[in-house]
């Protein structure tokens, strides 16, 4: 029985300034699952996140998201997608709870218990304190808190674990399964981490030089590479050459 | 579209424009009573006679009004509009399901009608503090009649409606150059040069030139929200 996909891409490319960073880029993302993104610095990954997104226009090819063509369907993918890219922007003078608020109201979803969704990633007590006194950590749990709250059928994250702790990690990693394996969320994750990749994702996609050069499971990675996952990306990205 | 602006006030206060408003109030009355009074402090220069009349005393503080408002105008847009398109929170509103023209349109009306509504509340009062006293205690040689009066709001109301379209104008620079400081620097620009126009066509007619530039203005905006809207749509973060 074929599974359905909640993300797919077509021989996608985007060009910038005649620069092909996106080329022939082919992905697919099972419904349900968590997709981990590995690729180097500059390998396009948060450009592949922004045209899933709509916020950057495909030059050619194709991306659809839960089954609409992202180019076409923008504002329904948008309804249904939470995103986290690059570093996440609030307003700065307005609380955590404010600033949710604010994002339910824009993306017409109902009030859903903001509180909950605070506690959810790890935000006691923020109460009306503004975001401008957040530290880097707490800046990210309310990008993650923006990103779930109208729940969506799909979430972006670019780098989500960028700031926390390593308790911050471990939280988000249990939120991440949960939100997949409870409630059917697909995640499409992007990390520099490879063992965070490993323990969390489904699936995971090897993005280099704006294509990707393969999709593999953590199983098939240790199967093949007993010596671990960083072995293996040096492979598959360098060609078995160290960068040291 | 008053969700969307309503969500526009909710994270941006509008504290400081209200603070400004009085100020320009406050400042604007002085001007009315200092140019009332001129005449009667040096009898003797003959340039002052132009003071003597409301006709002239209304309009030039009228300019002086609009320009005041039109500079308040692209301070305020350059920061809910320019300032929000430019960098990384244009992707935080291109993220909303909500078409980015919408969004826009939204930002624009709700800067359109605050500077127009409050240049006009700044004019009335002023006016209307200026013309209680003059019917008590004359400070103006010219007499006070219904006629003055409605000419002077018929002109403020087009002055502030001219102060809010221009201001969209001054906008369209600095959105297309993504700059605060190009956005106020185009309101000054062209403040100062309606205000040369105005200062030299007012005389022969006040609400003719405030309806001139109101049109002129008017004709400009459609080029400009026509522009924008073309840009925003095909913009990418």
């Amino acid at each position: 029985m074929a599974t359905a996909l909640a993300v797919q891409t077509k021989n996608l490319c985007k060009t910038f300034n005649g620069k092909e960073v996106i080329k022939n880029c082919n992905m697919s993302v099972e419904s349900g699952t968590i997709y981990g993104f590995l690729g180097k610095n500059g390998a396009g990954k948060t450009t592949v996140f922004k045209l899933l997104l709509g916020l950057l226009k495909p030059t050619m090819g194709q991306a659809t998201v839960l089954g609409m063509d992202s180019v076409q369907n923008n504002l329904e993918i948008l309804k249904r997608t939470g995103s986290l890219i690059e570093t996440p922007v609030f307003y700065e003078h307005l609380s955590a709870f404010d600033n949710l608020q604010i994002h339910l109201e824009y993306m017409n979803s109902p009030c859903t218990d903001i509180k909950d969704t605070l506690e959810a990633v790890g935000l006691f007590n923020v109460g009306t304190q503004p975001v401008s006194a957040f530290s880097l950590g707490m800046r990210q749990r309310l990008g993650i808190a923006r990103a779930i709250i109208h729940r969506p059928d799909l979430l972006i994250l670019d780098e989500p674990i960028n700031g926390l702790d390593p308790v911050g990690i471990r939280e988000m990693r249990g939120l991440f399964k949960r939100l997949a394996n409870q409630e059917g969320l697909t995640i499409l994750l992007s990390s520099h981490i490879l063992s965070e990749i490993e323990q969390i994702a489904d699936r995971i996609g090897i993005l280099a030089e704006g294509s990707i050069l393969q999709e593999i499971s953590p199983q098939e990675i240790k199967e093949k590479y007993p010596s671990g996952m960083e072995d293996y990306f040096m492979s598959i990205t360098n060609g078995g050459v160290l960068n040291e | 579209m008053n969700k969307l602006i309503a969500l526009e006030l909710k994270r941006n206060g509008l504290r400081s424009y209200n603070l400004a408003v009085i100020i320009i109030t406050a400042v604007m009355l002085l001007l009315l009573y200092l140019l009332a009074a001129i005449p009667k402090i040096d009898p003797a220069e003959n340039e002052l006679a132009m003071f003597m009349s409301y006709k002239s005393l209304l309009g030039l503080t009228n300019i002086i009004c609009m320009v005041a408002f039109m500079i308040l105008s692209s301070a305020m847009s350059a920061k809910f509009i320019v300032e929000e398109y430019s960098g990384k929170r244009a992707a935080l509103l291109f993220s909303y399901p909500v078409a980015r023209w919408r969004i826009l349109r939204a930002k624009l009306t709700m800067v359109f009608l605050y500077t127009a509504a409050s240049m006009l509340l700044c004019g009335m009062i002023a006016l209307g503090v200026f013309f209680s006293t003059e019917s008590v205690f004359h400070l103006c040689a010219d007499q006070l009649t219904i006629g003055i009066v409605c000419n002077g709001l018929l002109s403020l109301l087009l002055y502030s409606l001219a102060a809010g379209v221009w201001g969209m104008v001054a906008l369209w620079f600095g959105f297309c150059k993504q700059s605060v400081i190009v956005t106020i620097i185009a309101a000054v620009i062209f403040s100062v040069i309606l205000c040369q126009l105005m200062s030299a066509a007012f005389i022969l007619n006040p609400l003719m030139s405030a309806a001139i530039v109101l049109v002129s203005g008017l004709a400009c905006v459609i080029f400009v929200l026509s522009s924008l809207k073309r840009k925003i749509s095909c913009m990418e973060v």
